[in-house]
Parts: structure tokens; sequence; C-alpha cells
């Protein structure tokens, strides 16, 4: 399997005025191959996003990387100038933002929207812009609807308004595809929708997709491999199966048991389990494991040394004492 | 559309075409002398003669001077003469002092205008100054430069407000600092002072075209202050909603990101400055010619036929004089009505 994606060593950082800079991702390293999709969970404010950005320079202000690369077919997209970024951005590498609702522009029609992606990586017209994203929309399931490309997002749904961003985000054809929590404002329905269409467009365009939630449901269907995230630290990787049938890391294993029916044959009746107390505050991560303060395997030594990544299998990765 | 923003719009389209016509509209030429004349009060249309006929053609009596002394005023009707308004008269006009030609053959040009009357008659609608020249004729001519100037010099300080408002806010950090700073020095700075003393380092007697140009300049560059820091802050705005993020991360560039997603969000801050500065800016230059710093005579501006008031003679006397402030409220108010009618459209 070629790779398509090296992610090695990232640090991702946001400084504030004087502070010293908060490291929201650390340590990150992640392959991915093309047609492949990984899954990466974890509680909101665990640097699931800031990683995502960083992989195409799209940190806000403040945020930056500190050290490490992405290389993207070979090029390390970390080092390579803004303009030349935004040749990759849209047409290599594209991104779908959590709420479709806000990531499209109101005031203009989703036809043209759509065909702006594609003026901006090919010499094309805006006519025939305007019907390639009219064929497009067609092949994500607005087939019956002639002129959904003359309408305003407000016209439309919640499911449809995440399509045109998914359409706007396959325009050029792209080899990678990030969606930051694509479903997590849609209801349950529409989420199983919008993922089995991500599947097809998977499939039928041999796309590799890196899907970020914090509900595992939505990645069982799909998720080659998957990746869980704590406290800006990769604490577990694996293939799909393995890490949603056997999770090794306690957060993986609390993360899972307050799912809802994620497996429904498996899933024990009775109470869900829950993760007493929160996710650490970033800027003072405690000493040792930051998950052992609400770990229930807790030991001695995890408050005072942090652990190291141990492999286990062919691509097991997980970060933790237990099982170094 | 409002109904309001569409009786505003069409009442100042009105105005500016009337004043942009005024070659037809004007009975006179602007600087067109009639020295038997001098502060000749408005003439009256008249429909019905002094034998109580009805006259479908409107007409205005004669002036004849009377005395000085008298309590109406110099001048009187000659009931016997009735002149008869006519309608799209070839018209031929003797630039300068139609008294006499002393400075050589005075220059004349023939066109058409909208209204006359026979020579020797004489039609002054709205009086004439003390120079015997039609005041109707110089407000039209006047509001060329006054209305204008307020527009051009409204267009050029929200040109330069856009530009540096959105680099201010679309780029922040160190741009930001400076543009601001500027702008706050422009907006502490007393303008009318800046005016006298950018004004004060120019030769004393320029052209009518240069002084113009010389105060559309004058005015645009140091307005720009306030529509700058308005759209900074629209910009500001703008630049952190979630489709700009989705816009960049398809490709977008800076430039395309300000056209098509920021600059559109600040139109109707724009348009409001707009219609708030032009009549502003008129005011200005109607200020300035009034002080005899703007367009000098015998080039006229609505600013500097008010300067005739100055004399108090002129101010207890002769009410029409006024004609340039009174015409400025109209406009006035149209303009504000545009700018409130913007406004409301955006909540």
């Amino acid at each position: 399997m070629d790779r398509l994606l090296e992610v090695r060593d990232l640090r991702v950082c946001y400084r504030k005025g004087t502070e010293p800079p908060t490291h929201v991702v650390d340590n990150a390293s992640f392959d991915l191959a093309a047609g492949e999709t990984l899954g990466i969970i974890g509680e909101s404010g665990c640097g699931k996003t800031s990683l995502a950005l960083a992989l195409l320079g799209l940190l806000p202000r403040g945020g930056f990387v500190q050290c490490g690369e992405v290389r993207f077919k070979g090029t390390n997209l970390i080092e390579l100038h803004e303009a030349d970024l935004q040749r990759v951005r849209g047409a290599e590498i594209s991104f779908v933002h959590q709420d479709a609702g806000l990531a499209l522009n109101p005031v203009l029609r989703v036809g043209d929207q759509i065909a702006e992606v594609l003026i901006a990586h090919r010499r094309i017209s805006f006519r025939q812009a305007s019907g390639e994203a009219r064929k497009i929309l067609a092949q994500i399931g607005f087939a019956g609807h002639e002129q959904i490309d003359r309408a305003f997002p407000h016209q439309l749904s919640g499911g449809q308004k995440q399509r045109v961003a998914i359409a706007q985000a396959i325009a050029c054809g792209p080899a990678l595809v990030i969606a930051d929590e694509p479903v997590t404002a849609l209801d349950a329905l529409v989420q199983v929708e919008i993922i089995t269409l991500l599947k097809t467009l998977q499939q039928h365009f041999h796309l590799a997709l890196i899907l970020i939630t914090h509900t595992p449901a939505v990645l069982v269907p799909i998720a080659h491999r998957i990746m869980v995230m704590y406290a800006g630290r990769i604490v577990e990787q694996g293939l799909a199966p393995e890490v949603l049938q056997a999770p090794l890391h306690p957060y993986t294993q609390g993360l899972l048991d307050s799912g809802l029916d994620l497996l429904p044959q498996e899933s024990p009746a009775g109470p869900l389990s829950s993760i007493p107390g929160e996710p650490p505050n970033l800027a003072a991560l405690p000493a040792g494991c930051a998950f052992a303060p609400r770990c229930s395997d807790r030991m001695e030594v995890c408050q005072t040394r942090e652990p190291v990544e141990s492999h286990s299998g062919k691509s097991r990765i997980v970060r933790c004492i237990k099982y170094e | 559309m409002q109904k309001k923003l569409k009786f505003a719009l069409l009442g100042l389209v009105l105005i500016h075409l009337a004043v942009l016509g005024a070659r037809f509209f004007a009975p006179y030429d602007p600087a067109e002398q009639h020295r038997d004349f001098a502060f000749a009060p408005p003439m009256l249309l008249h429909w019905v003669d002094a034998q109580g006929h009805l006259h479908l053609r409107p007409f205005v009596y004669a002036l004849v001077y009377h005395s000085e002394s008298s309590a109406a005023g110099p001048y009187e009707d000659d009931r016997s003469r009735a002149l008869p308004l006519r309608f799209f008269v070839e018209s031929t006009t003797t630039h300068g002092n139609s008294q006499s030609a002393a400075s050589g053959e005075p220059q004349r040009t023939n066109h058409l205008r909208l209204f006359g009357v026979d020579s020797p008659g004489e039609i002054f609608l709205f009086g004439t100054d003390d120079y015997g020249r039609d005041q109707l004729s110089r407000l039209l001519y006047g509001g060329q430069v006054s209305l204008f100037a307020g527009l051009f010099a409204a267009v050029l300080s929200l040109g330069l407000g856009i530009l540096l408002g959105s680099v201010s806010g679309f780029y922040g950090s160190w741009p930001d600092a400076v543009i601001m700073r500027g702008a706050e020095i422009f907006m502490a700075l007393p303008w009318i002072y800046l005016l006298f003393a950018v004004r004060a380092f120019l030769p004393l007697h320029v052209g009518a075209q240069e002084s113009f140009f010389l105060l559309v300049g004058v005015i645009g560059l140091t307005g720009w202050a306030r529509p700058s820091r308005l759209v900074r802050g629209v910009v500001l705005s703008a630049k952190h909603r979630e489709y700009v993020l989705a816009a960049r991360s398809f490709g977008a560039s800076n430039f395309y990101l300000l056209r098509r997603h920021i600059l559109p969000e600040t139109y109707g801050v724009v348009l409001t400055q707009a219609a708030l500065l032009i009549p502003q800016y008129v005011l200005a230059e109607v200020t300035f010619s009034f002080l005899g710093l703007g367009v000098s005579e015998p080039a006229p501006s609505w600013g500097n036929m008010l300067a005739e008031l100055q004399k108090l003679y002129v101010l207890e006397s002769y009410w029409w004089m006024f004609a340039a402030g009174l015409v400025l409220v109209p406009v006035f108010l149209l303009y504000h009505m545009v700018a409130d009618a913007v406004q409301q459209a955006q909540l």
C-alpha cells in the first residue's frame, strides 16, 4: 500500500500574548494510504480539529506548527509557502467543515459556490464550472432536484447543505478529504445518509478520508483504521474492528462504553457508563499521563511518568503504561 | 425597494440632472450681467393679466427701475408690458458684460434653452445679484460645482476608506496599527483648519476648474478616517465567519476572500456612509467657497453665491440671495432619507 499522507512527530501550539505556547497536539505520527479511511475520535478539545487544520496550514491566528512534518505525496506541506498551499487546498486535499450551515455563504447560490472551487483550481469559464457543479450535485444525490444549484443555502435542509459542502470538497477530485465532524449537527437518519454518501464517494473516487468525530458509532460502517486522541496526544491507533471490539487504552474503553449501540449484538443491557471528570486544561497538563486523574486502571507510576508508544500486533499502537 | 428610498433617489436624480443640464435649463449664462437690473427681485409668473383675461401661456411683467427710496424697493412691474414665456428658445449668449464691449468683441454662442422671453425683455424667476446676474442660472451652474464636488469627494474618501479599512481589518498586526493610528490623527484634527492649512500652501489665485479638483482632493483625502474604521469593523467580524475559513480551505487566495466573501458585507455600511458623507462634503465645499477659499468668481458655486450675504445690506434687504442656502435643504433631506432607508433595509 502506498502512503499518501505521512505525519511525523507533529506538534501544534497556540500562543496567547507572552505566555508560553500551549501544546494542543503533541507527538502526533500516523500514516494514511490512498483510498483508506481514518477515523479520529476523542472528546471536544482534545486537539482533533487543530490537528486537521494544521495539516493544511489553516490554523487560526496564534496557532503554529512547532515541529514535525506532514508529507503529502512526498512533499512536506509544513514547509510550503502560502501560495503553493493554496494550490493544494481544495485540489489535492479538501476539507468538509463541521457545520455546513455556516460553511456556506448565505448570500451566494450553492451552484456558484461549488463552481468557484473549480474556477480556483482549473482554467475554466464560469459557464463550464456551473455545468460541472450541476453534474456533481446530481452525482451526490440531488438527481431529482433540477434547480438545486440555483438555491440559496437557507432554502436547503441541514442534510442537503452538508451534501453541498461535500460537493465542494470533491469538486476538484482531491486525493484526500478531511471531514471535521461532518454529521455532528445532523439528526440520526441524515447522519446515516451522509456517512453512506461519503463511503460511496470514497469507493467511487478512491478517496482517502480522515473522519473526525466524537461519536464512535458513525465510524463503524466506514472506518478502516481508528485513532483515539486525548489531551493532544494519540493514545491508541489500529485497525477499526480491533480498536472497536477490543480497545486497549482505558480511555478508549471508557469512550466506547459510553457510546450507544455501537455493535448492537454485543452491547450489554443496563445503564450507560461515562468517564468521570473532564479533559484537562491543555495549558496545565498534570505530570505523568494526562489521562491518569480520570483513569480507572490508574497506577502509582502513571502520575509521575509519561507513557510512551508501545506496538502490539501489526499496526496497533497504544500509549499507556499498562502495555509497556 | 422601499417607497421612501425610491422617492429620495428619484428626487436626487432629478436635481442632479437639472444641474447637469444647466446649459439647457438655465435661461442665462451664469456670468451674464444685466447692470440695469442689480438686485432685481424674483419675478412672478402670471396667468391672469391686468384686464382680468386668462392666458394659457404664463407671462411676467417687465421690470422698470423706479426709485431707490421707494418702500416697495427700487423696481416695479410695468403692467403694460407682459412678456409671455417662450419655450425651447434659441438664445444668443454674450459672455461677460452685455453692457459694454470695452474688453474687445464679446464671445457669442447660440444654443437651445428650455425657456426665455422675447428680447428686449428679461426674466429673473429667482431674482438677480448685485451684478444683475440671474440667480436661477447661477444656482443651476453652481450646483455643478457644489453637488459634484461633494459626490466626487465622497467617492474618493470612501474608496480610500474601503481600501485602508479592509487592509487594516483583514491583515491586522502592524498594517492595522499604522492605519488606525493614522485614522485617529485625521479624526482628531479639526478638519476645517486642516483644509485652511492645505489651502494656504497653494497659490492664491487658481482657476475654477483647478480649485474644483483641489477641493475634491482635499476634502476627499481628509475624510477617509471614519469610513475606514467602519469598514475595518465589518471586515474584522466577517473574516472570522465559517464560510471564509471554508473558502480558504478550498484554496481561495486572500484577495479572492476579500472580494467575494468579505467586502460584500461592507456594502450596507458603505452605502449609508456615502449617503451621509455626500451632503456633508457638499456643505464643506459651500463653507469653503463662502469663505472665499473655494471656487472663485465669476464661476458660480452655492458657497460663493452665499458669500454675498456677508454684506449686511444684502442680508437685510435682498431675501432672494438666500436661494443657494435654501436649495441645500431639499438636497440634504433627500440624502438623509436615502441613508435612513438604506440603514432600515439592512435591519
